[in-house]
């Protein structure tokens, strides 16, 4: 009889050990989807930040380039000196020299 | 034996909380992984649109890049292009440089005539640009400033419409802009070596400020609002216009041993005082009319021919 009830007791101490490990265990797990979610999180707000300067970069250098190019094509667009081709239509019809 | 069954029934109780308990754990760790599955899938989401996004915006920026390249080639053709015209203007094209290694030339001129027989010249021009395959392709022509040279009459009476028969502008309208590379000026004292010269004001000639035109290389000097002089000595080849915009009679002098070989003219009346030489001679105004520094370069319009 005694054996059999300190067999009872041991097997309910390792079962109630049992459940306290089954509790750490899911201590574990939360931690573990704790640390995931917080370096995915992390990562991806890294990622944006990179992309949102990324795209700022672009579109300031766009602006710059458009109106370096735009003051460019302006100035090639004014002749340094006063002529109209009318000024070539008073010259009359013109005639090739063969 | 009360007390064996009292121990059983205690046994098989604590076996059934035990199996309730362990029903429970297995019930809360599905839910967990329930849970934890549920997030990666919403984490895995996010990352996949947010590298959508980055993978987007590098592309975008690829493609910008080629496209500034691709319209910097394009604008640096289009400035080699005015170059090329620019040197044209004043020399011949086998001697014109290139100011982009980038980029080859070919230019093929023709001549021509005016009614008056003004000289124009033709110039198709074209540029290829080897890195991105870019050839334009332009027509040019070359034409005086001077369009028709002073006749005998307007050499010695003055002409309302002289600026409108020389220049093809009203007196009004008439500016030093009008002359590629001309020099403006409140005097003649120490002129530099140009074709043109534009005087506002009172003009003192002397041999020094002149000596650098000749019958090849005449000069034109127009004053605005002055008295000429032209001192004793003094040689003056090319053509002297007097402009007058204020009312007032404005005087022209040559004194004794001076002379202009060219032509003397004015849009109003002035008074001329001539003790030296007033020599209208049609040679010096054509080569005035030809001087490669007077003549103009303009596009000729629609003929500009883009391949990218």
């Amino acid at each position: 009889m005694m054996i059999f009830l300190t067999r009872r007791c041991r097997k309910n101490r390792h079962q109630l050990n049992r459940e306290h490990a089954q509790q750490g265990g899911a201590l574990i797990e939360v931690l573990i989807a704790s640390a995931l979610f917080l370096s995915v999180t992390v990562g991806m707000v890294g990622a944006f930040t990179h992309t949102e300067s990324l795209w700022i970069a672009i579109y300031e250098k766009d602006i710059s380039h458009k109106s370096n190019m735009n003051a460019t094509s302006e100035q090639m667009m004014n002749d340094s000196y006063d002529q109209t081709w009318a000024d070539v239509q008073n010259l009359g019809s013109l005639k090739p020299i063969m | 034996m009360f007390d064996d069954a009292l121990l059983k029934v205690s046994l098989s109780r604590a076996s059934a909380t035990t199996t309730k308990l362990f029903s429970a754990y297995i019930s809360r760790k599905q839910q967990g992984l329930f849970i934890i599955s549920s997030i990666l899938v919403l984490l895995s989401i996010a990352a996949f649109t947010l590298t959508s996004v980055t993978v987007a915006v590098n592309d975008y920026n690829a493609l910008r890049v080629a496209m500034s390249d691709t319209q910097e080639r394009y604008l640096d053709t289009k400035k080699e292009m005015r170059f090329i015209s620019s040197q044209l203007r004043t020399q011949p094209s086998k001697t014109v440089l290139s100011s982009n290694a980038a980029i080859a030339h070919t230019i093929v001129s023709s001549d021509y005539y005016g009614d008056n027989f003004q000289p124009v010249k033709a110039f198709d021009i074209t540029l290829h640009h080897t890195k991105s395959d870019t050839k334009i392709k332009q027509s040019f022509l070359r034409y005086p400033s001077i369009i028709n040279v002073p006749t005998t009459l307007q050499a010695t009476a003055p002409d309302k419409h002289l600026t409108q028969w020389l220049f093809n502008r009203s007196e009004s309208a008439l500016s030093p802009k009008y002359f590629p590379l001309s020099i403006e000026a409140n005097s003649c004292t120490d002129l530099n070596e140009a074709s043109m010269h534009w005087i506002n004001g009172d003009c003192e000639l002397n041999n020094n400020d002149v000596d650098h035109s000749s019958s090849t290389n005449p000069m034109l000097v127009i004053i605005k609002n002055g008295n000429l002089t032209l001192l004793h000595g003094t040689t003056f080849y090319g053509v002297i216009i007097l402009l007058s915009n204020d009312g007032t009679i404005y005087s022209s002098k040559v004194e004794h041993g001076a002379s202009i070989k060219g032509a003397l003219t004015s849009t109003q009346n002035i008074t001329l005082l001539n003790d030296g030489a007033l020599i209208f001679s049609p040679d010096v105004l054509e080569a005035l009319q030809q001087a490669p520094k007077l003549a103009k370069m303009i596009a000729v319009p629609g003929s500009w021919h883009a391949r990218l």
